[in-house]
């Protein structure tokens, strides 16, 4: 079972399409569930999801901008995409009927 | 000891009613009454105090021209010097490089989004909850001490 902050991870990287790497990644975190994740986090996140062989990186080009470092591009692989679609099973299973919002009056 | 003015207008020696007339009260310090207590103490003091003030000075000095002096826009715009050292120690050699590119990266956005002073605060908020994050990996792996890393981990 993927963590919370796994399972966001997952999706950035997802969302990336083979183009994610940490800024990306923390922009898209920041966007769209408004919580501000250091990159130390972010990255060792990454570093267990690589150890679980549920993303795959690569060398990316490197800028001036980035001080002549290379980026590191992150890919989900199928364990990935499968971990994320059970959790998200999980998680439309278990909340499906629900009444989580009270309806207005 | 509870000390209450009279008189008080700003400008003023702040005067206790516990102390001497012409002393001033150790407690409530005003500007103008530390120059007046600073002209007044012995030699021995008044060089400790020019000291320590010309100590800060000189610190300020030093971190002013540690970002200014002699850097043009382009260096400038380059993270604090000191904080992407020491980050360099403690992450992981594997991502070092990946890290320290895409902190300069955002360094880069915040220094056109808010400006130098903001973008080096965010660059040292970001090192401190990395140091944070490597500070719990590290207790987890080594101490064993897993219940105090996942707290620090859930409290960051």
């Amino acid at each position: 079972m993927l963590g919370t902050l796994e399972l966001h991870v997952l999706l950035a990287v997802l969302r990336g399409a083979g183009k994610a790497y940490g800024v990306s990644i923390a922009e898209e975190l920041e966007v769209r569930t408004g919580k501000h994740h250091s990159m130390g986090a972010i990255y060792t996140t990454l570093d267990r999801l690589q150890t679980k062989k549920m993303v795959a990186s690569r060398q990316g080009e490197a800028t001036a901008e980035r001080g002549g470092r290379a980026k590191l591009y992150f890919e989900i692989t199928a364990g990935g995409r499968a971990a994320v679609d059970s959790s998200l099973n999980a998680t439309a299973n278990l909340s499906r009927g629900l009444k989580i919002r009270e309806a207005k009056l | 000891v509870s000390h209450q003015f009279e008189n008080r207008r700003p400008g003023d020696l702040a005067q206790c009613p516990t102390c001497e007339p012409k002393n001033i009260c150790q407690y409530h310090l005003t500007p103008t009454a530390l120059i007046q207590k600073y002209l007044e103490s012995d030699q021995e003091d008044r060089q400790m105090a020019t000291a320590i003030v010309f100590f800060f000075i000189v610190v300020a000095f030093v971190m002013h021209i540690d970002r200014q002096g002699k850097l043009g826009e382009a260096e400038h715009r380059k993270p604090p010097m000191r904080a992407e050292f020491l980050l360099a120690l403690i992450v992981p050699r594997a991502f070092r490089d990946a890290i320290l590119g895409d902190m300069a990266e955002e360094f880069g956005r915040n220094y056109d989004r808010f400006g130098d002073r903001k973008a080096c605060m965010l660059y040292w908020r970001d090192f401190v909850a990395t140091a944070m994050q490597r500070l719990g990996c590290a207790l987890k792996k080594f101490l064993g001490l897993t219940e105090v890393a996942e707290k620090l981990r859930r409290f960051l």
